[in-house]
């Protein structure tokens, strides 16, 4: 599939045809299959998904960061900005790493390393990049932690992580993905280990910031609560596959795949009488065990013959502007969004 | 940090008085009567008697004690039952040639395992992985006097490379000194640097499965800094915690590895007063030993507190 962004304005990441394999105890077994997708400058991307559906993969794969000889990468296309980040030697994309594309990992309290102090990990990430003398990365370091909000920074810098609390690290761990100012932030669930009132400061945090900078930013979450929150545009994953993707408003309010459908069902409503917790029965297909057909067919409600007939899983295909599916039967179908 | 060292070094002062304690009690109980031998076979009951009152045998056992425990502190250590040379000379003499010895085997322990450990905690699975795994196998169950050995046959009598036997001190000659460890020192250290590359390869294995270390690469550092700083410092632990051990089994060793070599170590000087029953060297050179090994392993604390930042503020 082609990137179906309509009229953007410039692109800061464009990914064609990403398949990553994995070595399993089984052999090669591809977990991120052939996924397409654009991120334009200053847009927030969510990608939304079941533990295991190949969000992740497709973003470490993105900043070279799968393991080399457990893993096999391919794309027709990868490019950040100017670079053609396919082509790019090792070396080359630890250039690019930290200071065109950052991340921040989902679990903050394992993250930062036990050994160093808090100060000394964002500053070696300016002068591995910038060039910085020790001094002024210390300076550059300790104003950071004072942007993401950690107080008294220049105490703070020459502790360790221990001293932090979740929340705090996690601030460290955003100060040192933008340290260098960064095209692309790729936070995979920055906020699932935090607390609840924590992770609505770290969320508001990252919006400001993104503001701020003009930065693009792909949100990896299984909270549907927080894209609705901070994205502009949704690719939800199932089993390796991106099986929709829409602007956060058609997302929510009419889905064009029975899994969209599920994750919004599955979502714990408090403005509702019926407060029956619902999910999709039935597991994600396991790694190497792809149903034949549509891969969602098993846990699908809405399953014909033709589904399982086609043996390959179907292509993505247009709902509307900007809004691609890949279910066979959308056009028949009307699935329920909330509101 | 200086209370973490005061506070280790004052701890070490019970343990000193437990240790001194059993070394002299336990050197007394050897069978023999001293003073039979150094006024010889036919000596008579009055000559004897000169003897041990000379020397105090006479006296309670906590007096002798005492006596030994106040001249140690002092750096008296007696003198040697037989040259009447004193005991502290004896040592000073033979000791830095040991330490040196061992050191040397360190620090060649370490040259070889960092690496080792490293490319194969990296490469696991592969052949430089199983062939490290293999090597150290070997390296643990070679005996080091046995590796000696054949050292000196290769390199000193196949070859001429370097002298079989003999010392120069480093203050003389630091090149002959260099010539004459080499051979034994890496004798000593193969075995250690086995052990120490099959913990730390486990531990740079586990390491590298951290987030943090995959933090690093986010960041963009390139693999030697990944590796030497990231990696390195978390898998040094428990490296050094086998280096400590190590020391003592190191000192050990020395001795045999000293008789191979002909160097004029502790352990010339240790069998020499163990075969003659020449107590107060004996009592001397456990002392020191002790004294050695307790210190490698303040070393080895403070190194935790260096490496584990834990450590240090829970003091």
């Amino acid at each position: 599939m082609q990137s179906i962004q309509p009229v953007t304005p410039a692109i800061t990441l464009d990914v064609q045809d990403l398949v990553v394999d994995v070595l399993t105890e089984h052999g090669w077994a591809t977990v991120v299959d052939g996924v397409s997708f654009t991120v334009a400058t200053g847009e927030t991307l969510g990608i939304v998904g079941e533990s295991g559906s190949g969000k992740s993969v497709t973003c470490l794969a993105i900043a070279g960061l799968m393991p080399p000889r457990q893993s096999r990468v391919g794309a027709t296309a990868l490019r950040l900005l100017e670079h053609d980040l396919t082509s790019l030697s090792r070396s080359e994309m630890s250039d690019v790493r930290g200071r065109k594309i950052a991340m921040i990992f989902q679990e903050p309290m394992t993250s930062l390393n036990p050994a160093f102090t808090v100060g000394d990990q964002i500053a070696e990430v300016l002068r591995r990049h910038e060039g910085c003398s020790r001094r002024d990365s210390k300076q550059r370091a300790t104003a950071l932690l004072d942007r993401v909000g950690v107080p008294d920074p220049a105490r703070r810098f020459t502790q360790y992580p221990f001293e932090f609390s979740g929340g705090m690290r996690q601030r460290v761990m955003i100060a040192i993905a933008l340290a260098c100012r960064p095209d692309v932030i790729i936070a995979d669930e920055p906020t699932t280990a935090l607390d609840v009132t924590v992770q609505a400061q770290i969320v508001e945090l990252l919006r400001e910031l993104q503001r701020e900078q003009g930065m693009s930013v792909i949100f990896i979450t299984h909270d549907l609560g927080v894209v609705a929150d901070v994205c502009d545009r949704v690719l939800v994953m199932y089993a390796g596959q991106i099986v929709e993707e829409a602007s956060i408003d058609d997302i929510f309010e009419s889905p064009e795949h029975p899994y969209t459908e599920g994750l919004l069902a599955s979502v714990p409503r408090m403005d509702l009488p019926s407060s029956e917790l619902v999910s999709i029965p039935g597991q994600p297909p396991r790694v190497g065990a792809m149903p034949a057909g549509c891969r969602f067919h098993p846990r699908c409600s809405y399953r014909r013959d033709e589904c399982v007939a086609a043996g390959t899983s179907p292509a993505l295909e247009w709902a509307g502007p900007g809004h691609v599916t890949r279910c066979l039967r959308h056009h028949e179908l009307t699935l329920e969004g909330t509101t | 940090m200086l209370k973490f060292v005061a506070w280790r070094l004052a701890s070490l002062v019970p343990v000193m008085v437990v240790v001194t304690f059993m070394v002299f009690g336990l050197v007394l109980l050897i069978p023999g009567d001293p003073a039979v031998r150094i006024a010889g076979q036919d000596a008579t009951v009055e000559q004897i008697e000169a003897v041990r009152d000379r020397l105090g045998l006479d006296d309670p056992f906590l007096v002798q004690y005492a006596d030994w425990v106040a001249g140690a502190v002092q750096g008296d250590l007696g003198t040697s039952l037989f040259t009447s040379r004193p005991v502290a000379e004896s040592i000073s003499e033979a000791l830095p040639v040991t330490l040196a010895l061992t050191l040397t085997a360190i620090v060649i322990s370490l040259c070889i395992s960092v690496p080792l450990a490293v490319l194969a905690g990296l490469r696991r699975g592969t052949w430089v992985d199983r062939l490290a795994t293999l090597g150290s196998s070997v390296g643990i169950a070679l005996p080091s006097f046995w590796v000696g050995l054949m050292f000196v046959l290769l390199f000193s009598v196949t070859l001429g490379w370097l002298p079989a036997t003999g010392y120069v001190p480093l203050s003389e000659d630091p090149v002959g000194w260099l010539r004459h460890i080499i051979l034994p020192a890496t004798a000593l250290g193969i075995a250690a640097a086995a052990e120490s590359t099959r913990q730390l390869r486990g531990s740079v294995i586990e390491v590298l499965q951290q987030d943090y270390v995959r933090t690093a690469r986010a960041k963009g550092l390139k693999t030697r800094m990944v590796i030497g700083k990231h990696v390195l410092k978390n898998a040094s632990v428990p490296l050094v915690t086998i280096i400590g051990l190590q020391t003592t089994f190191l000192l050990g060793g020395a001795v045999v590895v000293e008789s191979v070599f002909g160097l004029p170590g502790l352990g010339q000087v240790a069998i020499t007063a163990v075969t003659t029953r020449n107590i107060p060297v004996v009592q001397g050179i456990v002392l020191v030993a002790v004294v050695v090994a307790m210190l490698a392993n303040l070393l080895v604390d403070l190194s935790y507190g260096y490496l584990n930042p834990r450590v240090r503020l829970h003091d």
